[in-house]
Formats: structure tokens, C-alpha cells, sequence
């Protein structure tokens, strides 16, 4: 079948629809479902259903190393997973534009240890775009115009990164947390020569590797038919199994640095609990709401209302193993809130009182509720959990067991998991033009 | 083009006109985990006489500060797990509480006491005050907030629906606990109120809901009559220097209501325009960029009387100038001649985007409040797309002519900038 008779095929489909929806029968709104498996091709799948929804979010998450399976390629999973996304094909158009083309979204990110493609699109175009990424990323097929599109797009994702405070101090911690593996590296290189130095026929190597079928959790969300697997472009067997894992090797020891950059900041960095270890790393999720979260947190807080320039968030990201409490300070003040940052934590190792901590912990219990309230940051949370190797985890999972873990947090427990974790920090310091690096 | 109205689900439900006559109007999700509930009332900018420039945000600010079990309301919210957020309109204020479903039959009670007695002692509102003159402060470094705030000043020429929404520092600091009591108790009323719940409404009985309108007093806000004086110039180009680093360019133009036939067809406009502009700019990368950054865009504000359209461009991406007059060049062929060919594409892309930017609980609440106010029924997602799959290509041409010929420019320049202002085309 031609990709324009199957969009034929999907209008009169949706006509067929219309005529359905006319009856006078309908479903309570906001009936919600969750499934989950294995598709026949490999692809774990994990589809949250909402009825409410009048979008849908669909996924792919692969384990995939940054810097390529040699960690001597930086930026190839940026730029393959682009290439994929900008290349035409048997599939026609590429999702690139199938998504754009209906006024959809499209996402791209890329993390040390895994690669994500998505798109949030109105829910009458979701089995156009889910037939496209299926397409595009299980059998990838990588065209030359697709790689220059893939090209100039890292380029630009270099040249922002650069102004990119987080980013970039992110980058320098993580370098200096892990001595060896994928997370030593920048996974969105700020050098543009350093893509234009892969091959296009590495790329397809790459692709061909990463993006395989049975290496990909798929994430559907929102308004998702029952019928959704029949769009999907699953091989009928699968090719070997989903990569393990990827983790990477710990320096041991802390460090404290200033290098220049484009942007002023300031980095504190901790290694955490693994992300098997739930009610240890929530515990950590919560110290990052409670101090640093950029809108409530107290010392995000505190910097605004003393008129500090300097913008602060952290957050505790959580990774196979290990995790990392990651807190940065933008601005040209970001130097002043070192102490304060150092302070903070230090005084998280001793419990705080319980009225405080109640209230503290149901505002935590919101602001992750309130960050998966649409379809497309429900999905986020689903692929990213199940890629880092706890799907059950995930917040809004139906399991509930985040929700669990946050609720079984108490004021000694999370002084106890501070103290545990929360000592030797790598700090950067980010000096702007031409200061010394150490 | 698909037959895109099919698969939208028709779940806004007016439930009753409870509470005197105020209205509550629900989309119920089950499924979800958080309840978020907009109280709608017109006690906007336009209730506000010239000499009250501010008044408006100062008693919405109070009220978020008023105490309720021993601190303020705000913080109260956020220390059982929700947050509360206020918005000054032109016509309306708007307040968004949203919670987690199990403890928010207690949020509403607590907003509900708020409104019921608010305090506008000289302690809070010297709370409101400080939070509002840092709100004013933030704006002035925000160069799309200081154009459009030019341009809603020249735009209500009927009303003082265009004052700064947040007021000045000087009037502010004359406002006592009188004034804020008479502002209240005239525009607050329970008649005008609008209550719109989304998400897991269910959760806490109905009638929480509509207590909120039910804790003001009965009646209506009367208008407040005011003819702005005339801008001293013919001129249609606004500039202003404040501490920002480029050059940034917003344009207005006035636009058809949410009620007119000529909807849908702005709307299409509008999301046309939108990507024009990142077209010519030539805004980067394969991922779509969230409104908040994108360096250029258009929005159409279908939600206020009378509506407007507003185009900003950033110079950071260039000489903002050069990418509105081709957008000018655009916008003139669409009203001088029709377009030929299917407009499915175009049409996709509106709804596909309208769709996109409006996901969250807060602004499904937020325009299920702003139909019901508009008297239409249903669901507002089944309206809207229905009136962009209606739009002709004749419709565009003359919604185009009709409205998009004469637009009001604000520049927005660097203080440094002394030399090279851009002319606009």
C-alpha cells in the first residue's frame, strides 16, 4: 500500500469514527487504562490510555551511549537520532514533518546512556505519526538529505548548549563524577566539528544498532485507541534483546574547579542511590524539591526575594546506577551562592521538624503529580523509568509505588539518606571569558 | 482534511447554575491525580477608574495573602500540597487553584474562607504591594510584556481595560484598606462568577464547587465608564527603551470575538502567520520549540473584548524589521487575493497546535471558563475545531483584509541603542 492510500484509508477510518461518536452511548469521560508487553518484533510497550485526552504522545526510548558503542564518537546518538527523525522514505514523509505538518510537537533527547524520539500530536494523527516513528527508527533508514538536516540540527543544539548554563555545567560535573563510560562525556557535544567529523555511513551503523526493534521501550499517552498496535511497524520476530543498562565508571573522588565558558555558574554534584534503591532515591528527589526546585524550593526562594541574580534548580536525576543530585546556579551571582548551597545541604543531615516536613512532603507529592498532568510528560516519565530499568517506578505509573515511596519519607530517614550521600560533591565553577581553567 | 472534529470527546458538562447565578462548568477525568478549579469573575482592568490604576491585581494579591489557619493563603495551598495562582485580564480576574485529589475538598475550603473574608489590613496589603512591585519589576526586563502592555494602553481606547495589569509603584502606594474593600465589594459578586473545574472533579462533592461563587456576595459588578484620553499622536509605532538585550518587535491588530463567524478563520490565520514568521526568521532545529522559546510568534487573544492578535519577533534572531514586513507581504496577498488549492494543511496545523498549547489542567480550565462565558455550550475543543474545519479560502481572504491592514507596532530597544532604531516597514 502507497503512504497515500494509507492516509485515505485513515480519513475514511475517521469518518467511520465520526459516525460512531454520533450515537448516543459513550464512555464516562476520563476513563484511563494501562497496558503493558512486549511487541512481536521486542519493543517493550507501555501505553497509558485517557479518554479525556484530545492529544496523544507517542515514544521511543533506546539504550544507546552517547558517544557510540567506541565512546570515541562524541555526538553520534544526537545526530543519528535526527537523521532518523529528518529522513523521507518508504514510509513517505519523514517525522519530521508529520509531525509538524499537523501542528504537533516534536522532542528529541538525548542523555549519556539513552536516546529519545517524540512526538505529541492531535489524537486524530496518531496512527499517521505512530506507522512514521515505527517506521523510521526500527528499520532506520538514514538518506543523505536527512543527515545534512541531522547536521545542521546538532550544529545549532551545539551553538545553544554553549549559552546553556545548565548544560554546560552539567556537562563539566558529570566529567568529573565519572572517570570512564558514557556519562564522562557531553552527550550533546558544544563543538560543531565534532559532528562533522561522523560519517554518514556511521550514523547508519549507529542507527542500525541503537534503534533496533528490541533494543526500544515504545510509550503511548493520552488519546489512544484500543486498536493502536495495528499501526505499528513491528517486525514479526525479534532480532536478539534490549541492551542492558549502560552505567558508567565513578572517578571516586570529589573535586573543585573553575573553567571558563560563555555563561556564568556555578555546579554542585553528588553520586546517589541506584534507581532499584526507590525509597532512597525518592528521598533524594525530595531534597531537590524542597531546596532547590527553581519555583518553591526555599533556596531558589531565597535568592529571589534577595534580589540575587542568580537562578538556582537541582534535581536528583535518576539514573541506573548511579544517581546524581545535580544543583546549578545561573547568573552573574552564581558565586555568591556557593556557601549557601554547601549550608543547605549540610543542614538536611539533621532532621527537620515534623510540621515543616509534612507540609514539605506533600508539596513535593504535588509538584510531581502536577508534572505529568498532560500526555506528553506523562510519556516522558514512562520511557525514561522503564529506559533506566524501573518502568514500575515511574510516577503515575499505575502501580503507584512512587507515590508509595514518597508517602513512607520521614524526617530522619531523608537526614539519613543526605549523610549517606550527600558529602563529597564535585562543585564547578563556570568563569566567563578567558578565566584560567584548573 | 481529516475528520478531526470525530475524534474530539465532548466532556464539558454545565452543571448547574448553583449558587445565585453563577455558573460551574465541568471536564471530568477520572483518571486523573490533580482537580485544578478557575474562578472567573469580571473584576478586571476595566472595573478599574483612572485613578485606581492597579487596584484590580492589589485586591487579588490580597487575597492570595490573606491568612487562613495562621499564614497566608498562598502558602497554606502550597504546604497541603497545591498551588494557587491569580491573573489580572482587561475584563476579568482569574484564579487557578489545583491540588491532588485527595486533599483538595480541604484547598477549596481554604480559598473558599479567603474570598469569603478577605484581608486587606495594612499588613497584607503591604504584602500585596511588595509582591506586586516585584511582579512590576520583572515585566520591565521582559520585552514581549513591555510591547504588549504599550500596546493594550493604546488599544482600550473605551475603557481602562488597558492599564498595566499589575498597576505603578506610586499608584500602588496610595491604595489603603478602603479602597481595596469598595473595589471587593463591587466587583466580586457571586451573579458574574464562572467556576470551571477540570480533572478529577469528582473527587469532592459538587457543591465545594460552586461554594466558591457562593461565599461573594449576591449580585452583579456594575461597569465602570471611562474614556481614555486619546495617545497624543496619529502615529501606529510605539518605542520604549528598557534593560533588554535586542531589539524586540510586537504588533497588534484588532481580531474577530470567540462568538463571530470569522473565528475559525483568525485562528487559521494566526497559526499561519505563526509559522510564517518562524519560517522567515528562520527559527532552528527539528524539535518544536515551547512558546516560551520561540524567538517569534503570534497569538490570538480570542478571550477578551474586544479580541486582538498580537505578533512578536525577537531581534536576537535578527533584524526584527526585515522578518515582519514579509510577514506584512504574507498577510496583504491572503486579504488581496483567495487561496487556491486545499487549505487541509493549514487547517491541520491550527488545530494541531491550539490543541498542543492547551494540554495542561490549568488551561483547560481556563478556556472552559472563557466559553461558558461566552454563553457556548459544550465542549469548547469540539468549537474550536469545527470553526477551523469550516474556514474557506474565501472566509481567510476577507478575515484577513478585514482585520489584519492596520497594525499598532511597539518597539521595544535597548537603553544602550541610541543609534540605528529599526523603521518599521
Amino acid at each position: 500500500m502507497t503512504a497515500r492510500a494509507a492516509r485515505i484509508l485513515a480519513a475514511i477510518c475517521s469518518c467511520v469514527s465520526l459516525l460512531a461518536f454520533a450515537a448516543p452511548a459513550s464512555a464516562a469521560p476520563g476513563s484511563a487504562y494501562q497496558q503493558s508487553g512486549t511487541l512481536p518484533g521486542g519493543a517493550v510497550y507501555v501505553v497509558r490510555g485517557d479518554e479525556s485526552s484530545a492529544t496523544a504522545a507517542v515514544e521511543l526510548w533506546f539504550r544507546a551511549p552517547a558517544p557510540g558503542y567506541d565512546l570515541a564518537t562524541p555526538g553520534i546518538a544526537r545526530l543519528a537520532i535526527a537523521a532518523a527523525a529528518a529522513s523521507s522514505g518508504d514510509h513517505g514523509p519523514s517525522l519530521s514533518e508529520a509531525v509538524t505538518r499537523d501542528g504537533g510537537t516534536l522532542s528529541i533527547s538525548v542523555y549519556a546512556d539513552i536516546a529519545m524520539i517524540g512526538a505529541s500530536v492531535p489524537s486524530w494523527d496518531l496512527a499517521n505519526v505512530l506507522r512514521t516513528i515505527t517506521a523510521s527508527y526500527f528499520t532506520p533508514s538514514i538518506s543523505e538529505a536527512g543527515y545534512k538536516v541531522g547536521l545542521r540540527d546538532c550544529a545549532i543544539a551545539a551553538a545553544e548548549s554553549q549559552y546553556d548554563s545548565v548544560r554546560t555545567l552539567q556537562d563539566a560535573l558529570f566529567a568529573r563524577l565519572f572517570s570512564a563510560g558514557a556519562a564522562h562525556y557531553p552527550p550533546v557535544p558544544s563543538s560543531t566539528q565534532d559532528y562533522s567529523k561522523i560519517s554518514i555511513d556511521a550514523v547508519r551503523a549507529f542507527a542500525a544498532r541503537a534503534f533496533r526493534e528490541s533494543n526500544a521501550v515504545l510509550v503511548l499517552a493520552g488519546a489512544v485507541p484500543d486498536a493502536w498496535q495495528s499501526s505499528v511497524r513491528s517486525a514479526a520476530a525479534a532480532r536478539g534483546g534490549a541492551d542492558a543498562p549502560i552505567d558508567s565508571t565513578l572517578s571516586g573522588r570529589g573535586a573543585d574547579v573553575t573553567q571558563s565558558a560563555n555563561v556564568s555558574g556555578l555546579g554542585f554534584a553528588w553520586t546517589g542511590p541506584p534507581i532499584s534503591d526507590t525509597r532512597a532515591a525518592t528521598a533524594l528527589d525530595f531534597v531537590a524539591d524542597y531546596l532547590f526546585d527553581p519555583d518553591h524550593g526555599t533556596l531558589a526562594a531565597a535568592a529571589r526575594k534577595g534580589g540575587a541574580d542568580a537562578f538556582v534548580t537541582g534535581q536528583f536525576i535518576t539514573l541506573h546506577n548511579p544517581g546524581v543530585l545535580l544543583v546549578t546556579v545561573g547568573g552573574s551571582g552564581a558565586a555568591a551562592q556557593r556557601a549557601k548551597i554547601a549550608d543547605a545541604v549540610t543542614a538536611m543531615a539533621t532532621p527537620i521538624d515534623g510540621r515543616t516536613f509534612d507540609a514539605a512532603r506533600k508539596a513535593f507529592e504535588y509538584h510531581i503529580l502536577s508534572q505529568i498532568q498532560t500526555p506528553l510528560s506523562r510519556a516522558d516519565n514512562f520511557g525514561w523509568y522503564a529506559a533506566e530499568g524501573n518502568a514500575a517506578y515511574a510516577p503515575g505509573d499505575g502501580s503507584g509505588e512512587y507515590l508509595r515511596a514518597a508517602e513512607s519519607l520521614d524526617p530522619g530517614y531523608v537526614a539519613q539518606i543526605v549523610r549517606q550521600y550527600l558529602q563529597h560533591p564535585a562543585i564547578v565553577e563556570l568563569s566567563p571569558h578567558g578565566a584560567s581553567a584548573s | 482534511m481529516k475528520s478531526i472534529v470525530a475524534l474530539v470527546v465532548a466532556a464539558l458538562l454545565l452543571t448547574s447554575g448553583v449558587s445565585r447565578a453563577a455558573a460551574v462548568v465541568e471536564q471530568p477525568d477520572a483518571s486523573s491525580e490533580l482537580v485544578g478549579t478557575e474562578l472567573l469573575l469580571p473584576a478586571g482592568l476595566d472595573r478599574q477608574t483612572p485613578r485606581q490604576n492597579g487596584l484590580a491585581a492589589l485586591v487579588a494579591e490580597a487575597i492570595l495573602q490573606t491568612p487562613v489557619d495562621g499564614r497566608p493563603l498562598r502558602d497554606a495551598i502550597d504546604a497541603g500540597g497545591g498551588s494557587i495562582e491569580y491573573t489580572v485580564e482587561p475584563r476579568d480576574v482569574r484564579f487557578y487553584l489545583e491540588g491532588v485529589t485527595g486533599s483538595y475538598a480541604g484547598q477549596i475550603d481554604l480559598f473558599r474562607r479567603a474570598l469569603a473574608k478577605p484581608d486587606f489590613g495594612d499588613a497584607t496589603l503591604a504584602s500585596a504591594r511588595a509582591a506586586l512591585n516585584a511582579r512590576i519589576d520583572e515585566d520591565q526586563h521582559v520585552a514581549l510584556n513591555v510591547g504588549i502592555q504599550m500596546l493594550n494602553r493604546a488599544f482600550y481606547a473605551d475603557s481602562n481595560a488597558g492599564m498595566p495589569p499589575n498597576g505603578l509603584p506610586e499608584t500602588l502606594a496610595t491604595f489603603g484598606s478602603a479602597d481595596a474593600q469598595q473595589f471587593f465589594s463591587a466587583h466580586y459578586r457571586a451573579n458574574d462568577a464562572i467556576v470551571s473545574v477540570v480533572g478529577n472533579a469528582a473527587a469532592i462533592p459538587n457543591d465545594r464547587y460552586a461554594s466558591l461563587a457562593a461565599a461573594l456576595p449576591a449580585g452583579s459588578s456594575p461597569p465602570v465608564t471611562a474614556q481614555t484620553a486619546a495617545l497624543p499622536s496619529t502615529s501606529h509605532q510605539l518605542i520604549a527603551h528598557r534593560d533588554v538585550p535586542v531589539p524586540w518587535l510586537v504588533a497588534q491588530y484588532p481580531a474577530p470575538d470567540l462568538r463571530s463567524e470569522d473565528f475559525g478563520a483568525m485562528l487559521v490565520l494566526t497559526a499561519f502567520i505563526q509559522r510564517t514568521l518562524a519560517d522567515v526568521s528562520g527559527v532552528p532545529g527539528l524539535a518544536t520549540q515551547s512558546p516560551a522559546q520561540r524567538g517569534v510568534g503570534a497569538f490570538y487573544n480570542f478571550d477578551t473584548r474586544p479580541a486582538n492578535v498580537v505578533f512578536y519577533i525577537d531581534g536576537g534572531l535578527g533584524d526584527p524589521t526585515r522578518t515582519f514586513a514579509t510577514a506584512l507581504t504574507v498577510v496583504n496577498v491572503l486579504g488581496h487575493a483567495k487561496l487556491s488549492g486545499d487549505l487541509g494543511e493549514m487547517k491541520s496545523f491550527a488545530a494541531g497546535r491550539f490543541l498542543e498549547d492547551t494540554a495542561s489542567l490549568g488551561d483547560r480550565a481556563w478556556l472552559g471558563a472563557v466559553f461558558a462565558q461566552s454563553r457556548i455550550s459544550g465542549d469548547y475543543r469540539t468549537h474550536v475545531v469545527r470553526a477551523i474545519q469550516g474556514t474557506t479560502s474565501a472566509d481567510l481572504q476577507r478575515v484577513a483584509a478585514r482585520y489584519l491592514g492596520a497594525p499598532t507596532i511597539a518597539l521595544v530597544l535597548p537603553r544602550v541603542q541610541q543609534a540605528g532604531t529599526p523603521t518599521v516597514p
